[in-house]
C-alpha cells in the first residue's frame, strides 16, 4: 500500500535546489506531488525541477525577504490551485565559536535560518489555511538542541526554530487551521553546506571522521535519510502530530 | 510495494487497541507479523484481521514479564518466518492512584510488565536481530512519562525507566556496526480499552481530554502505527535513540 502518499498535494520549499530540500522535493514528486522548488539560486532549482519532470516547477526565493516568500505562496496558490504543504529547509551554517563570530556573521545566520523559518510558517499558514489545511515541516538540527562551541550562531538560529515550529503548532490547533506543523534535526549531514566545511577544513579526513564519531551509527546522514522523516511528518500518517522535533541523527541525541 | 517488504516482526500487546492496530498495518505494508498478548480470544480476532487485511501472521500467547517465554516467541519467530527484524514493545499495564493510595505490590507488579517486559523483549530480540545483520526496537512509552500527571507515579515512573532504557539500548544497538536501532514513541491520550477500563467509559470524560488536547480530539491507533512504520522501516535506517510523540500536540504545550 501507500506508494503514493502525495497525491494530489501542493508542496513549497524552500532551499529546495540542493541537500536536503532537492532530496525532498524528489521523493515528494515520486509519491505523487506537484513541488515549487524556492531557492536563491533560480539556475539550480531549474535544473533540479527539469530533472524531477512537469511536476516540478523553480522559483527565485531570498527567505529573508518577506515580499519574496508572498510571492512564492502566490504562485503555489496561481500555478498549482493549492498549498498543502511547506517544507522550510534553506539554511546555512558558518563555523564560528561566540568570540570569533561578528556581529555580522550572527545577523546574517540569524536572518536566513531564523527569520527565513519565521517568514515561511506566516505566509505558509495564510496560504495553506485557505486550502483546507495541510503540514509545516521545518529543517532545524540536532545543534538547536543541543548546541556546539564552534557554532554559537548557528545553534541559536536553530533553537528559534524549534520555538517557532512549537508556537506555529499550537497557533494553528488553537485556530482549528488543520494545520500541523513540526521539525527534523538531522544530524550532520551530505549537504552542500556541510561539504563545503570539509572542502575548507585544514583535514577534511580528520573532520570527517570526528563528524563520524559523534554519531553512534558510525556515519553521518545523506539528504535521503533526512527527507524520509519529512515526508512522514508531512504525511497523513502524522495526522496527530503537531509542535514535535523528529531527530533523524544517527544517535547523536541519545548519547 | 510494500514499506516493510520482507521483514518479520513482533508485536506484544497486539490483541487490542494500538497493538493491534499496528499489528495490522505493519502486515498491510509487507511485513510477517507474530501478534503477542495475553487473551486468547482477542489474540486469535487480530490474526484473523492481519489474514483479512491481506497480510501475514499468527497470534501467540504470552505474558512478556515471563523470560522463558520469552525466548519461545523469538525463536518461533525464526523457526517459522526466518529471522527477526522488528521488536515493537508495546504490551503495558496502566492505572491511576494517588501515591498514598500505591502499594509497593502495586509499584512491583506495574514496574515488572511496563520496565521488566521491556527489557526481557530488547535483551532477547538483539542477538536475533544480530544473526539477522541488524534490526529495529519501537518501544512505546507514553506522553506521561516525560510529563506529570496525577495519579501516575507509577506509571509515570516505568514509562519514564522505558525512555532512558531505550536510550542506552540505542547506544548497545549501535555499537560495532551491528545495526539495530531502538527507538520511542511516546502516545499522548487514547480511548483504547486500556485507558477505558481505568477511567470509565465516561463520553464526559473523553469529550474533557478531547477538548484539552491541541488538535482537538484524541488519537487513533492507527497513527500510533503509521509512525513505528516509518521506524521499522528503512526508511528511518539512520534514526536511533529518537523519541517521537504523538500526541495532538499536548507536549508542545
Amino acid at each position: 500500500m501507500s506508494s503514493a502518499r502525495f497525491s494530489g498535494r501542493c508542496v513549497l520549499i524552500s532551499g529546495g535546489a540542493s541537500g536536503i530540500g532537492a532530496a525532498t522535493a524528489r521523493m515528494m514528486a515520486a509519491e505523487g506531488a506537484r513541488v515549487l522548488l524556492g531557492d536563491v539560486d533560480l539556475e539550480l532549482a531549474r535544473t533540479v525541477a527539469g530533472e524531477i519532470g512537469t511536476t516540478a516547477r523553480a522559483l527565485h526565493l531570498d527567505v529573508t525577504d518577506e515580499a519574496s516568500w508572498q510571492n512564492a505562496c502566490a504562485t503555489a496558490l496561481r500555478e498549482f490551485g493549492a498549498l498543502h504543504v511547506l517544507v522550510n529547509s534553506a539554511g546555512i551554517s558558518v563555523p564560528a565559536n561566540v568570540e570569533e563570530a561578528t556581529l555580522e556573521h550572527w545577523r546574517q545566520t540569524m536572518s536566513i535560518n531564523a527569520d527565513g523559518v519565521f517568514l515561511g510558517c506566516k505566509h505558509g499558514v495564510r496560504a495553506i489555511r485557505t486550502c483546507g489545511g495541510g503540514a509545516i515541516v521545518n529543517l532545524a538540527s540536532t545543534l538547536g538542541a543541543r548546541p556546539g562551541s564552534i557554532y554559537a550562531a548557528y545553534s541559536a538560529s536553530k533553537a528559534a526554530v524549534l520555538a517557532v515550529t512549537r508556537s506555529t503548532a499550537l497557533h494553528c490547533a488553537e485556530q482549528r487551521y488543520a494545520i500541523r506543523c513540526n521539525a527534523v534535526l538531522p544530524g550532520a549531514t551530505h549537504t552542500p553546506m556541510v561539504d563545503a566545511y570539509l572542502d575548507n577544513a585544514p583535514d577534511p579526513a580528520a573532520l570527517m571522521a570526528q563528524f563520524e564519531s559523534v554519531h553512534p551509527l558510525g556515519r553521518i546522514g545523506r539528504p535521503e535519510d533526512i527527507a524520509h522523516g519529512v515526508l512522514y511528518l508531512a504525511s497523513d500518517d502524522a495526522a496527530w502530530v503537531t509542535g514535535v522535533a523528529l531527530p533523524v541523527d544517527g544517535g547523536f541525541l541519545a548519547a | 510495494m510494500g514499506r516493510l517488504d520482507g521483514k518479520v516482526a513482533i508485536v506484544t500487546g497486539a490483541t487490542i487497541g494500538i497493538g493491534r492496530a499496528t499489528a495490522i498495518r505493519m502486515a498491510q505494508e509487507g511485513a510477517r507479523v507474530v501478534a503477542t498478548g495475553r487473551s486468547e480470544s482477542d489474540g486469535a480476532e487480530t490474526a484473523r484481521m492481519i489474514v483479512a487485511a491481506g497480510g501475514e501472521g499468527i497470534y501467540l500467547r504470552q505474558d512478556i514479564t515471563d523470560e522463558a517465554r520469552w525466548a519461545e516467541i523469538v525463536a518461533e519467530a525464526e523457526q517459522r518466518y526466518g529471522g527477526l527484524d522488528v521488536l515493537v514493545n508495546n504490551a503495558a499495564m496502566f492505572f491511576v492512584k494517588p501515591i498514598e493510595q500505591t502499594t509497593a505490590d502495586d509499584f512491583d507488579a506495574i514496574y515488572r510488565v511496563n520496565v521488566e517486559g521491556t527489557f526481557l523483549g530488547i535483551r532477547t530480540a538483539m542477538p536475533a536481530m544480530d544473526r539477522r545483520g541488524g534490526g529495529s526496537i519501537v518501544n512505546i512509552s507514553s506522553l506521561l512519562g516525560i510529563r506529570g500527571f496525577p495519579g501516575g507515579t507509577a506509571y509515570g515512573a516505568t514509562k519514564g525507566a522505558v525512555t532512558q532504557m531505550t536510550l542506552a539500548a540505542a547506544l548497545d544497538g549501535a555499537a560495532k556496526g551491528r545495526g539495530i536501532r531502538v527507538n520511542v514513541i511516546h502516545p499522548g491520550v487514547f480511548w483504547t480499552r486500556m485507558v477505558v477500563e481505568q477511567m470509565g467509559a465516561d463520553d464526559a470524560v473523553k469529550q474533557f481530554l478531547a477538548d484539552e488536547t491541541p488538535l482537538g480530539r484524541l488519537g487513533d491507533p492507527e497513527e500510533i502505527a503509521g509512525a513505528v512504520v516509518y521506524l521499522a522501516s528503512d526508511e528511518s535506517r539512520l534514526v536511533t535513540g529518537s523519541e517521537m510523540t504523538i500526541d495532538g500536540g499536548r507536549g508542545a504545550r
